[in-house]
């Protein structure tokens, strides 16, 4: 069975393919949408899902556990893909260890991730209630990195 | 550090000269974060850094068995593991005092083994090599073996935090005059102790530090230490390392390890490898901190932790993650050599 690695939140029409193969999905801080809701409508489509945190993507992909690399895109623009950050760290982890990226439509854009978010952890404050963050939630993922661009 | 031998390993072995220039530990004005560990008579008390930075408390240890749970359970880590395994084998060693030596020996094997087995990824036989060794050397001189050990300990420990600072003011003199520095996980304050060094040189240091999932060291341990300290942290998620890096936030990339190998690799903290891919992108430099190298080579065959799954799909107890889904968390990577602009070795 293919090993696909989920990054990003995938569109309706995704899950109508995702028998017989192993998705490992990014669980996506701070909002944890990977968890909350890819894994979920994966799981509820009756794949095989284990999620990872998302600084686990280069380990999976050095030890073989991963196949192909699927990146969800917002909006695609000139020579790049709007996409949720992290998306470029899936990217460069593909490219150096000779993995097939991909990118598909993402779900509908998300609210902005409240400020403050990477201080709590599912509504749990994790450290220090005042330190300072910095928490972009999409970043654009050039082009080149992509071996196929499926529209939506 | 005229008046310390050492072990093939890096270790002194003997420390016995007072006064020399080895009695500095610490510069003038470098302030430490909370202590990870103090022995107070028969009782190791050992910092919780799962609580912190909630609570700064301390959990009593009075035996092995209850140090190699404390390990297991990461309730303390990095350089405070590695003193919770040598003052453990001290406690062993005290309440053996005065058996004979066969049996002795046994025990300490015994403690030793469940040190060991606690965290396997982390090279603890290296340290309970060496406290067998000199409990060994004892023995065969048929002198006393609790004192030797008890000896040899405080002089490791004086001469590990010792070389600890020697290996910060290292990195400290990496660090340009105006720098953004990058980390992952948690040094155990010695990125801190750099960065304190660096600044009493006048020089200008911010810091970003990664939450680092699914422990959260950035979070609780890391962006604590550096703001105590009085420096600028900003937290990050782990997967916003590219884009700070990209968008010209990051100067120098600075990480511990937790084992390094003769061919400059490291193992160190899960995510650490995929920072050093990203500071190969964007050209940015990559520095780790290291120890004495093993003789292991590492690939993709090489052991590595992995931990249970509910630390990953729960957090405090409550599980977020969706029912029916399976978690995998290992607790370390590899990064190669050709990925390390330099190692600084203790």
């Amino acid at each position: 069975m293919k090993s696909i690695l989920i990054y990003g939140v995938p569109s309706k029409e995704y899950y109508s393919d995702v028998k017989d193969k192993i998705f490992y999905v990014a669980e996506l801080r701070p909002d944890l949408a990977g968890a909350k809701i890819a894994a979920n409508q994966l799981i509820k489509s009756d794949a095989d899902v284990t999620l990872v945190s998302d600084n686990m993507i280069g380990f999976l992909m050095y030890k073989g556990l991963i196949e192909e690399a699927h990146v969800f895109y917002h909006k695609l623009e000139y020579a790049n893909a709007v996409c949720r950050t992290g998306s470029m760290i899936a990217a460069i982890c593909a490219k150096n260890n000779n993995i097939r990226l991909d990118l598909y439509p993402a779900a509908e854009i998300e609210k902005k991730a409240k400020s403050g978010g990477v201080l709590y952890f599912n509504k749990e404050l994790v450290g220090l209630k005042n330190n300072k963050t910095y928490e972009p939630q999409y970043e654009n993922l050039a082009l080149d990195y992509a071996s196929g661009i499926h529209q939506g | 550090m005229n008046n310390i031998a050492f072990t093939k390993l890096g270790w002194p072995v003997e420390f016995v000269a007072k006064g020399s220039c080895c009695t500095k530990s610490r510069i003038a004005g470098i302030k430490d974060t909370a202590a990870r560990i103090r022995l107070e008579g028969d009782t190791l008390f050992v910092l919780d850094e799962t609580m912190v930075p909630k609570k700064v408390s301390y959990i009593p240890i009075k035996n092995y068995i209850e140090a190699a749970r404390a390990i297991k359970q990461m309730k303390t880590r990095a350089f405070g593991q590695v003193l919770v395994c040598v003052y453990a084998l001290l406690l062993t060693a005290r309440k053996n005092a005065g058996k004979p030596h066969r049996e002795f020996l046994k025990s300490l094997a015994e403690s030793a083994k469940a040190i060991e087995d606690s965290r396997p990824t982390f090279p603890f036989n290296q340290l309970t090599g060496m406290v067998l060794g000199w409990a060994q050397a004892a023995a065969k001189k048929k002198g006393p073996i609790a004192p030797a050990i008890e000896r040899n300990i405080e002089g490791f420990v004086f001469g590990i935090k010792a070389k600890k600072l020697e290996r910060a003011k290292k990195v400290a003199k990496l660090i340009k005059k105006s720098c953004t520095i990058l980390t992952h996980c948690n040094t155990s304050g010695e990125l801190v102790t750099a960065a304190q060094i660096a600044r009493q040189a006048k020089k200008k240091l911010k810091f970003i530090a990664t939450e680092t999932r699914p422990y959260m060291q950035g979070s609780r341990l890391t962006a604590w230490e550096l703001k105590e300290a009085g420096f600028d942290v900003t937290l990050i998620a782990d997967n916003a390392v590219a884009d700070v890096m990209s968008k010209g936030m990051v100067d120098i990339v600075i990480v511990g390890s937790d084992r390094s190998n003769k061919s400059g690799d490291i193992i160190n903290k899960v995510g650490t490898y995929q920072i050093a891919l990203c500071a190969k992108e964007f050209n940015i430099p990559f520095y780790a901190m290291t120890q004495q190298p093993g003789k292991d080579k590492f690939d993709k065959t090489t052991y590595m932790e992995v931990r249970p799954e509910e630390e990953l799909l729960e957090f405090n107890g409550k599980r977020f993650a969706p029912k029916g889904v399976k978690g995998y968390y290992p607790s370390f990577d590899i990064t190669a050599a050709n990925l390390i602009t330099e190692t600084i070795r203790l």
